[in-house]
């Protein structure tokens, strides 16, 4: 006697059923915190002021166009997607801030403005930091002042990651980065992927010889 | 006959056909939207250019200060502001101090305008502009940015900016597209183009001439116009034939009048494999390119021959002949007195700054524009060097005023506008009864920059101190149909902290009150760009209030962003 088979395609939706929850609790939004992966829906520190209506879960991680209420309700509605991270391992840490430490950027710029090194090294090494920004983020920090570029590398970014310790001793107390004679850094944005860095040299003021500029800073970055 | 086979549709082959489709699709939706305009322009079409119209875009590379462009004067309510903020950059007011005051018309009649509101002074460079202001010729559009969406300090943490903002090349391409919220495709000069190319039922050239190369503003979608470029010696040669061909021509108008040597066998044995047809495409359209840069040459140099005519009349040099190609005004207005110079020495050109070298070369061709054939012509030219971080000239109190490269540029642009004016009113004198005959009216020169400065500057020192990247700016426009002797838009406070600058700066960076399509939808109109076609040139223009017809009204920040204040032409 030939077996019945009307519950064959019961059978059969529920295990599609079953299959599409074990892979939404699998790989859906909500693990992602034990993955270690990236965790941009609470993208910027909340002191920034950015107050947006809603986020992205990836900023600007957009196929279509951002409709103008996105527009107008998304700070971080045009910004290129940045690069999906897995933030569990070196040289990422966790802090207990909801940070994450660039580990290997912030040991890097412990040497700025040390003694055994020149100002030259000092720019390559902002160079290099602003290099790793941007592979991360695909742009450089949106920035037309010395404490902006801070503010991106101290943690204001979408990812939350810290390039440079907010106590780094060559911050001032106005948050602006000191060249090794106690003037800010000048950091010039040609372009999203293009940044001049210069310092005023031993007299403090810029337009004079002894100003020191970093001209190839896309070559310097490269290396890094 | 072979019978069409019944081919299976792949993947591939279904993708293959619904591009192609797609394509024809659009294509011939494009056409018949270019068919409609040229019907329209036909039917227009009295066979002269009767209804000729020129725009002129002046882009200022490297971002102009105007903070010190257009500084408010000693009643502007800003004014406190100016002296408290801008330290060794500040000019001071009135006084024996070389400035220019200027009184915007209308500003204090036309609303309760704030007391002094209308008062406003030019930097000490730009006396001929300064007289252009007040005759009428010149106006001023004050605040303009490019902005993703209406934006104020309020809202400046919550809304989408434009991506990128204080960065030089980002900022310059989003002025030239007016997209700031999409990656870059096409320019809004070029998109004009693409739209009113037809109504040029004559034309020989393309209707967009750029005088300073390749540029983002002249990209169109399509390529029925693309962009021109010439020097400012004309139109660029083949090398190695002398100036004009004379090594080996006899008539540089007749590329047959080959002279008996070596450069003219050259010459004629290049033009004779150039004249081949080839079964290649490639081979065809490498010669197609070359045969029409040649026939695009021998335009432009007719149409500078025609310029000629005109240009020099009264214009004699030390030897009592006759200056080339160069007005007696663009002499005369950089402080050359034409009969003191051999013009036969070296390259005449020369002696005039290049911007003057620009606005010149866009005159002789719109003197000769009668050989290019276009009724509407797009010429773009720029002036670079205006990104004064340091060396920007400024005064104290102790050192006087310390002349800097804003002193240079601003001097140039001084003198290049004013001589550029007169030759626009020269030409229109020129052909007074003639049929066709220009008119002061037919043009429009509107200036661009990436961005305006920062209020403070970034030293002590006036000299080396100089300022950096900021937003919102002040740009200006030039022509008889510019309502001039006018500031529009809306002045900032030019208080740092105050509502009209981005938050958590102390620099002084102006959110714009006006955007970049607001301000540059009329320059499209007045060219005769219809309303549909305004919304297909600039699609973000919707999200902004109209600037057609838009009135002053100052009453508080949200009133002068729904009144953008931006009715600066006449005939719009």
């Amino acid at each position: 006697m030939k077996p019945s088979t009307p519950n064959s395609p019961l059978l059969l939706l529920l295990a599609a059923g079953l299959l599409t929850a074990v892979l939404f609790f699998s790989l859906g939004p909500g693990r992602s915190d034990h993955e270690g992966s990236a965790t941009p829906g609470k993208a910027r520190d909340e002191n920034a002021g950015k107050t947006p209506a809603s986020i992205s879960p990836i900023p600007g991680s957009h196929h279509a166009p951002p409709s103008i209420e996105e527009l107008k309700s998304n700070p971080y509605a045009l910004d290129p997607a940045p690069l999906p991270l897995a933030f569990g391992a070196p040289p990422f840490k966790r802090q207990g801030n909801g940070t994450i430490h660039k580990t290997d950027v912030m040991k890097m710029l412990d040497d700025l403005n040390d003694e055994g090194q020149e100002t030259e090294s000092d720019l390559g090494l902002l160079s290099r930091a602003i290099g790793s920004y941007h592979r991360i983020f695909h742009q450089n920090p949106v920035a037309g002042e010395n404490r902006e570029v801070v503010d991106a590398l101290t943690g204001n970014n979408p990812h939350r990651l810290v390039f440079l310790d907010p106590g780094h001793p060559a911050l001032s107390e106005g948050n602006e980065l000191l060249d090794r004679w106690g003037t800010p850094f000048r950091f010039h944005p040609i372009s999203g992927s293009h940044m001049e860095f210069s310092s005023a040299g031993p007299d403090g003021a810029f337009g004079t010889n002894d100003d020191i500029t970093l001209e190839e800073p896309e070559l310097a970055r490269e290396s890094s | 006959m072979n019978p069409r086979k019944k081919i299976p549709l792949t993947r591939r082959a279904f993708m293959a056909k619904s591009a192609c489709s797609a394509m024809g699709l659009t294509g011939m939706v494009n056409t018949l939207a270019h068919m409609k305009l040229m019907q329209g322009a036909l039917a227009n079409d009295s066979g002269s250019l009767g209804d000729y119209k020129a725009l002129v875009v002046l882009f200022l590379f490297g971002a102009k200060d105007a903070n010190n462009f257009l500084m408010p004067g000693s009643l502007h309510p800003g004014r406190a502001n100016y002296d408290a903020h801008r330290g060794v950059l500040a000019l001071p007011t009135g006084g024996d101090n070389p400035t220019h005051p200027i009184v915007a018309a209308n500003l204090a009649a036309e609303s309760a305008a704030p007391v002094g509101a209308e008062h406003f002074e030019l930097h000490p460079t730009l006396p001929d502009v300064k007289t252009l202001f007040d005759t009428g010729d010149l106006s001023v559009a004050a605040n303009v940015g490019s902005l993703v969406v209406p934006t104020k300090a309020s809202t400046y943490d919550a809304v989408a900016l434009p991506p990128q903002l204080f960065s030089h090349s980002d900022q310059q391409n989003q002025w030239q597209s007016s997209l700031p919220d999409k990656p870059f495709q096409s320019g809004w000069c070029g998109r004009i183009a693409d739209i009113l190319h037809p109504q040029n039922t004559n034309s020989e050239i393309s209707m967009s001439v750029s005088l300073s190369g390749i540029n983002d503003i002249q990209a169109g979608l399509t390529q029925v116009s693309p962009q021109y470029s010439v020097t400012n010696s004309g139109a660029i040669s083949l090398n190695g034939y002398g100036t004009q061909y004379s090594s080996a021509l006899t008539n540089s108008q007749d590329k047959h009048s080959y002279k008996s040597n070596i450069s003219a066998k050259r010459l004629k044995a290049f033009q004779d494999i150039m004249d081949y047809t080839h079964a290649h495409l490639f081979e065809e359209g490498y010669t197609n390119v070359v045969r029409q840069a040649r026939e695009n040459e021998g335009y432009v140099s007719a149409s500078l021959e025609e310029a000629g005519a005109w240009l020099h009349p009264t214009a004699v040099d030390s030897r009592g002949s006759a200056w080339p190609y160069i007005p007696a005004t663009f002499l005369i207005q950089h402080g050359i007195d034409p009969a003191t110079v051999n013009s036969s020495s070296n390259n005449a050109l020369n002696i005039l700054p290049n911007l003057a070298r620009q606005l010149l070369k866009i005159a002789q061709l719109m003197a000769g524009r009668r050989c290019l054939g276009n009724r509407r012509q797009l010429f773009f030219c720029s002036y670079g060097g205006h990104d004064t971080h340091q060396d920007q000239g400024g005064y104290s109190n102790n050192n006087g005023y310390v002349a800097g490269d804003l002193d240079a540029n601003m001097t140039v642009l001084n003198h290049a506008l004013k001589a550029f004016n007169d030759c626009m009113h020269e030409l229109e004198n020129h052909e007074n009864g003639q049929a066709g005959a220009f008119s002061y009216n037919d043009f429009i020169l509107a200036s661009h920059s990436d961005f305006n400065r920062t209020l403070t500057p970034n030293g002590t020192v006036p000299g080396p101190a100089g300022s950096d990247h900021a937003w919102g700016t002040h740009v200006f426009t030039m022509g008889g149909d510019v309502k001039g002797g006018n500031v529009y838009g809306y002045y900032p406070d030019l208080d740092p902290a105050g509502e009209w600058s981005t938050p958590r700066s102390s620099r002084g960076r102006w959110i714009p009150t006006c955007s970049v399509e607001q301000f540059t939808a009329p320059l499209a109109r007045w060219m005769d760009v219809g309303d549909p076609e305004i919304a297909t040139i600039f699609p973000n223009l919707d999200r902004f209030t109209s600037p057609f017809g838009s009135t002053y009204n100052p009453a508080n920040y949200d009133s002068m962003l729904s009144n953008p204040h931006m009715d600066y032409l006449n005939g719009i």
